[in-house]
């Protein structure tokens, strides 16, 4: 194994990004995979159903069990291509005697078969050639970081497997015509006599599919290996560091003294063994155990089954199962006449009573609550999406007060401009510019269309006015002249500046063009100068 | 390289790393999302049990609404995460990169139907084992892809050192995979066995200044220092 051959990228990743790392080697090295499962699952698949081929499910369940076998030539093929070498059918033919003899295979098929974090043990099993004690350790190291998702790619790749192979089933159901092709009752798994072609095609569908996916499931559990290894030993940074002094050794004069590390060895350690599978042992037993249990299973059956048969021809006569619909009309009211109701049984009718009373008043609640519940769901989703403007109830009242400042339209004298001037000509430039500015924020609110906010800043105003009236023949105009009238109210107001009456003139003329207060209340209260409201912005 | 990186090219002239999600970690974000539906209807159903056969019919109305419109709404204002997708670390998003919007969205849980043929994913499952994206029919109509999404690092940085100044010999700078790999390494320190990470660090020696013989630090700490360097701290 040399670090630098790796065909995969390495980086620090979760154990279930490194299960995606594995499908998409399994989607990489597909044919290589494919091929060599083939020449190895096939024939042991075929020679497995010739000799159970009296009880069809019992090949099934064999080759289930040996899949830790299998498991062994996808790891071999895999662990090739991922370090730049993919071994060719020749050379996975002759790796098979290695792979499976000595070499933890007899613990994989027994007391390890139901081991959940297979597929990520395997490679610790297989490549690194460690046993006993020292692997038990060894895989304690490493499933600190991936046996969860180890044991998480197991139970979901049954689950998988199994929903694949009765996708199938259902697929050729749907599309065959006439009689389903599967039944899918225990029965029909169970009794070997219910139809040996339904068996042979089920089995066929299972060696296809678990040759479909299983290449996925070993890639992930090697994936989840390496990317322990990767974590624990750091051979992203070991590649990074090694090409490192790779290009700086060629690009410099500097000695740099490359220490090369002696790669991890692959161990595969030759021997004999893989007991000569238990297969033999089902062949020696298999046929004699069949025919008593087939006996059985006859004797058991045979009356039961003449008398179901019977049964289900007189049921599936045509007088049986034909459906009549018919209608008429009835009286369903109050019994004419004086019939007599019967008597109740029951003498604790206040206790029915007051737990019908519990019960009518409990569901008008509920449906009061039911109610709220959907309008405050509607209402959230509304808020949440954020459809704007939409509000629950009315538009709000006009603000009377907006920056200290009294917006009543009563409290403004009758014409604007007429009482700014004599302001003004009195010397008090701060009232008449307080007065405009009122007159003008008291016009706006009239109008209704700029939704003035309490909190809202002088800023935020001129923009508001700029936005709604812009569009308009003499918005630019009236946005430009309400502008101004704030700088100044503002050098008046906050600045406490002494304006000259030549700044604010223009000012008074140009409000009427602009600005228009309608009179609502006839009883108009005293006017008092600039009023206490604009001495304290 | 084998990855599961897609790479995205922006107009900006920066791509963006997707980590594309497979059927694996999809399916598990899958069963959590059934399991929040199947709690929600449960309570909704004792709830909503008072009302009767107005009730059976809110409840069947429920259940419509939380296997069509549940993963939508999740995805486009949750971020592209349902509760069993932020709880796996995956989003779903436009082929480009970009959070996915109701046409999308829509678009990929309706097909869920046809994936869901003939039981259970069939469809769906075989389609992702089909590309290379991991895309199942829902996302190939839709044009939007699962992803990982990185969760906030619990760091500790790396160990705080007396900066080291690169070999002054060399006449050239490291690039940014290099000093990306050098700061890898400080911050990793801590997971390594000292004997590990000394032999990391040697293979690094070319770029450390020379030592004098008298300087008995080891090859790890100087990479830490160096790496110190690095991210711009000075002695």
């Amino acid at each position: 194994m040399r670090l630098e051959n790796i065909a995969i990228a390495l980086r620090p990743r979760t154990a279930w990004e490194a299960i995606d790392l594995g499908y998409a080697m399994a989607q990489t090295w597909w044919g290589s995979l494919i091929k060599a499962w083939c020449v190895v699952y096939l024939p042991a698949a075929l020679l497995i159903n010739v000799l159970c081929w009296k009880y069809p499910p019992l090949a099934v369940m064999i080759l289930w069990w040996l899949k830790p076998a299998f498991d062994r030539v996808l790891l071999h093929v895999l662990s090739g291509a991922v370090f730049g070498a993919t071994p060719n059918l020749r050379e996975t033919r002759a790796a098979l005697k290695r792979l499976w003899w000595n070499n933890g295979l007899f613990a994989a098929l027994t007391y390890a078969r139901f081991n959940p974090a297979r597929s990520f043990t395997l490679p610790v099993v297989q490549l690194e050639g460690v046993h006993g004690k020292l692997g038990v350790k060894r895989r304690r190291v490493l499933a600190r970081e991936g046996s969860g998702a180890a044991i998480g790619l197991t139970v979901m790749s049954m689950f998988v497997e199994v929903t694949i192979v009765f996708s199938v089933y259902l697929l050729i159901n749907l599309l065959s015509p006439g009689e389903p092709v599967f039944s899918f009752s225990w029965q029909s798994m169970i009794n070997p006599e219910k139809s040996q072609a339904e068996h042979y095609l089920s089995n066929a569908i299972n060696a296809v599919m678990i040759s479909v996916l299983e290449p996925f499931y070993v890639a992930a559990g090697f994936a989840i290996y390496l990317n322990c290894r990767t974590a624990i030993e750091g051979w992203d940074v070991e590649l990074q560091f090694k090409r490192m002094a790779a290009r700086l050794a060629s690009a410099n004069t500097v000695n740099a003294s490359l220490a090369q590390r002696a790669a991890a060895v692959l161990i595969f350690v030759g021997g004999l063994a893989f007991a000569a599978m238990p297969v033999e042992h089902v062949i020696a037993q298999t046929p004699a155990e069949n025919a008593a249990a087939n006996d059985d299973a006859n004797d058991a059956q045979t009356p039961e089954t003449g008398a179901d048969d019977a049964a289900q021809r007189v049921l599936a006569a045509k007088e049986f199962g034909e459906y009549q619909k018919s209608w008429e009309i009835k009286y369903v009211g109050p019994e004419w006449g004086g019939e007599k109701k019967p008597q109740k049984k029951y003498d604790n009718k206040w206790l029915i009573a007051i737990a019908e009373f519990f019960a009518k008043s409990a569901r008008v609640i509920a449906w009061i609550g039911g109610t709220l519940l959907v309008l405050a769901l509607i209402y959230l989703i509304a808020r949440h999406v954020g459809l704007q403007g939409w509000r629950l109830g009315k538009s709000r009242d006009a603000p009377e007060v907006l920056f200290g400042l009294d917006v009543r339209p009563e409290s403004l004298p009758d014409s604007v401009p007429a009482t700014a001037r004599n302001l003004l000509a009195a010397g008090d430039t701060r009232g008449a510019v307080s007065l405009l500015y009122r007159g003008a924020l008291v016009s706006l609110i009239q109008d209704g269309r700029i939704d003035i906010a309490r909190g809202d800043t002088e800023l935020e105003l001129v923009g508001c006015v700029r936005q709604t009236y812009g569009s308009e023949a003499d918005g630019d105009a009236k946005a430009g002249y309400f502008a101004a009238l704030i700088s100044i109210w503002q050098r008046v107001a906050y600045a406490r500046q002494t304006l000259q009456p030549a700044e604010i003139t223009p000012l008074i003329d140009a409000w009427v063009t602009h600005f228009n207060v309608r009179r609502v209340a006839s009883a108009k209260p005293a006017f008092n100068g600039a009023a206490a409201s604009g001495a304290s912005p | 390289m084998l990855d599961t990186i897609r790479t995205v090219p922006t107009p900006e002239g920066i791509e963006l790393l997707l980590k594309v999600a497979g059927p694996m970690p999809r399916a598990r974000a899958w069963l959590l999302d059934l399991l929040v539906r199947l709690a929600i209807l449960t309570v909704f159903g004792i709830i909503v049990g008072i009302f009767g056969k107005v009730g059976s019919g809110l409840m069947a109305l429920a259940a419509f609404v939380l296997e069509w419109a549940y993963p939508v709404l999740f995805e486009v204002l949750r971020n592209g995460q349902t509760p069993g997708k932020r709880a796996c670390d995956l989003r779903v998003l436009h082929e480009d990169g970009t959070p996915v919007q109701w046409r999308a969205s829509v678009a990929r849980n309706l097909i869920r139907a046809v994936d869901f043929l003939p039981v259970c994913y069939g469809f769906g499952l075989i389609a992702m084992l089909l590309n290379r994206d991991f895309k199942r029919l829902g996302d190939l109509a839709a044009g939007t892809i699962v992803v990982h999404v990185e969760r906030k690092r619990v760091s500790k940085g790396m160990p705080i050192a007396e900066p080291l100044i690169p070999n002054p010999a060399l006449n050239m700078a490291l690039n940014l995979t290099e000093q990306r790999a050098v700061i890898d390494f400080a911050e990793r320190r801590a997971t390594w066995s000292t004997e590990r990470a000394n032999e990391l660090a040697s293979h690094a020696e070319a770029v450390l200044p020379a030592v004098s013989k008298y300087d008995t630090t080891d090859a790890a700490t100087r990479v830490v220092r160096l790496a110190n360097f690095l991210v711009g701290r000075r002695s």
